[in-house]
């Protein structure tokens, strides 16, 4: 099972889908097993922000910018959101090397 | 007071939802009524997700054509989409328009049978041999995942005398990236006249269709070759087709250069035509165009007498694609297929006749 993501972590969504806006909500579609997986509102703005390659806190500060909204509840809610994303294989995580045992 | 169910079933009819439900909310969403909303938004949704599936499809088949070395283009569907409005979702289309070489179709239905393709309706070899004469698509379906496609390899029937250059449109093509991969399809000015081909073959029976070309003119007008356009037009024997479908889009806001709109209005048959087409569009009780309506109005996208006899000609002789799969006729006898129309045409008439009335043998 893949470590949380946290806020140093680079997520992109995966080349092979296709994504719309269908009457106000993004739908996304998995082009390798065809499922699909829909977005609103702010959700969609993060869709919209890791169509290329940025870091969880990067998102972050930009959300907190454009909703003017409190940067804890942002923050975990994002990373929820993002968990979710890469939990039905719509974008790519690269974590941050685990810091090694002492010992 | 705006008739909303009116609204609802022609934008559906004409596969106008999502351009439809896009601009009314864009534009006026406070007048349009919460129900009619929601439908609209249902609908569009639905054409959506269809969009996507089909363009799903489209992006798994091509790698293995590239593999057999089986040149493809897309002909409308997910690439006019893309090309349009930048969205596969911006157009409502229920099928996939596929374009080979007719020296390759066999082993293209060959690759799209293993990938789970069939003919919709069983055909002998013989049967689909002469289909191949005188037709210009199979219509396949994937049963399983519930797709229809069209594998085409001309723009029309034999019968419907439209001097197809296969080489000619294979030297117009162009990549278009749709979901991260790269289709062919027509290039420009091959496009716009397959596009008006497609539409006069059909009579216009579609808002769509105008749409496209109305949309496309707007986009691309400026970089269009329109000499080289009327004169391959002149060529194929399309020129009044081409003409008509250019009417249509700028009776629909459409701006054509002074000079082509100046050759547009100086045919009177083409703007007899349009408005003709336009006076139709929504009118539900004239139905779907009859056979004899159909060859007028293909008769009279033909200027002179000569083209007008070559078509009639060529109509009543060449065997229809129902006259075909009616009745599995051997080689030899392929003449006759010109008596199977009728004969087909009382059968089917009987069996409409007879579905209709109850049974009236009790008692």
């Amino acid at each position: 099972m893949d470590r949380p993501i946290t806020l140093d972590a680079t997520v992109c969504a995966i080349p092979d889908q296709l994504s719309c806006v269908l009457s106000g909500e993004t739908v996304i579609l998995n082009l390798k097993d065809g499922t699909y997986f829909g977005l609103e509102a702010v959700g969609a703005r993060i869709w919209e922000l890791v169509q290329r390659p940025r870091t969880a806190q990067e998102l972050c500060d930009a959300l907190v910018q454009e909703y003017d909204t409190d940067p804890r509840q942002c923050r975990s809610d994002l990373l929820a959101l993002l968990a979710e994303l890469e939990a039905h294989s719509l974008i790519m995580v690269t974590r941050t090397a685990a810091p090694g045992r002492v010992g | 007071m705006t008739d909303w169910n009116t609204v609802l079933d022609q934008s559906a009819d004409h596969c106008m939802v999502p351009l439809v439900s896009r601009q009314l909310a864009a534009t006026c969403s406070d007048l349009v009524p919460a129900p009619v909303r929601e439908e609209l938004q249902r609908l569009e949704r639905q054409a959506g997700a269809r969009a996507m599936t089909l363009t799903r499809e489209l992006i798994l088949l091509l790698p293995a054509f590239r593999d057999a070395g089986i040149p493809v283009m897309c002909l409308k569907g997910p690439v006019l989409a893309q090309l349009l409005y930048g969205t596969v979702a911006m157009r409502d289309f229920e099928d996939l328009d596929l374009l080979v070489r007719r020296r390759d179709v066999a082993r293209a239905a060959a690759l799209l049978a293993s990938a789970g393709y069939r003919s919709r309706r069983p055909l002998t070899p013989g049967q689909e041999a002469l289909l191949f004469d005188v037709d210009y698509h199979r219509q396949l379906v994937n049963a399983e995942r519930g797709i229809h496609l069209e594998l085409h390899w001309a723009f029309s029937k034999k019968g419907f005398d439209f001097r197809f250059d296969e080489d000619w449109w294979w030297d117009h093509t162009m990549v278009v990236s749709v979901a991260g991969a790269e289709v062919s399809t027509l290039s420009d000015e091959a496009l716009l006249l397959y596009l008006c081909v497609h539409g006069s073959k059909h009579r216009w029976v579609s808002v769509s269709w105008i749409a496209d070309i109305t949309d496309f003119v707007d986009r691309f007008a400026p970089r269009l070759d329109w000499p080289m356009l009327l004169r391959v037009a002149s060529n194929h024997g399309s020129l009044r087709m081409l003409l008509l479908g250019l009417a249509l889009a700028e009776g629909a806001g459409a701006e054509l250069p002074d000079p082509v709109s100046e050759l547009v209005r100086a045919d009177r048959n083409v703007m007899r035509l349009a408005s003709r087409i336009r006076r139709d569009l929504f009118d539900h009780e004239a139905g779907a165009p009859g056979a004899w309506t159909s060859t007028l109005f293909h008769l009279r996208l033909r200027p002179g007498i000569w083209p007008k006899a070559r078509y009639a000609f060529l109509i009543g002789t060449t065997p229809h694609a129902d006259d075909i799969s009616f009745v599995a006729l051997p080689h030899a006898l392929r003449g006759l297929y010109f008596l199977v129309r009728p004969l087909r045409v009382v059968v089917r008439r009987w069996q409409a006749l007879s579905a209709r009335r109850p049974a009236l043998k009790a008692g």
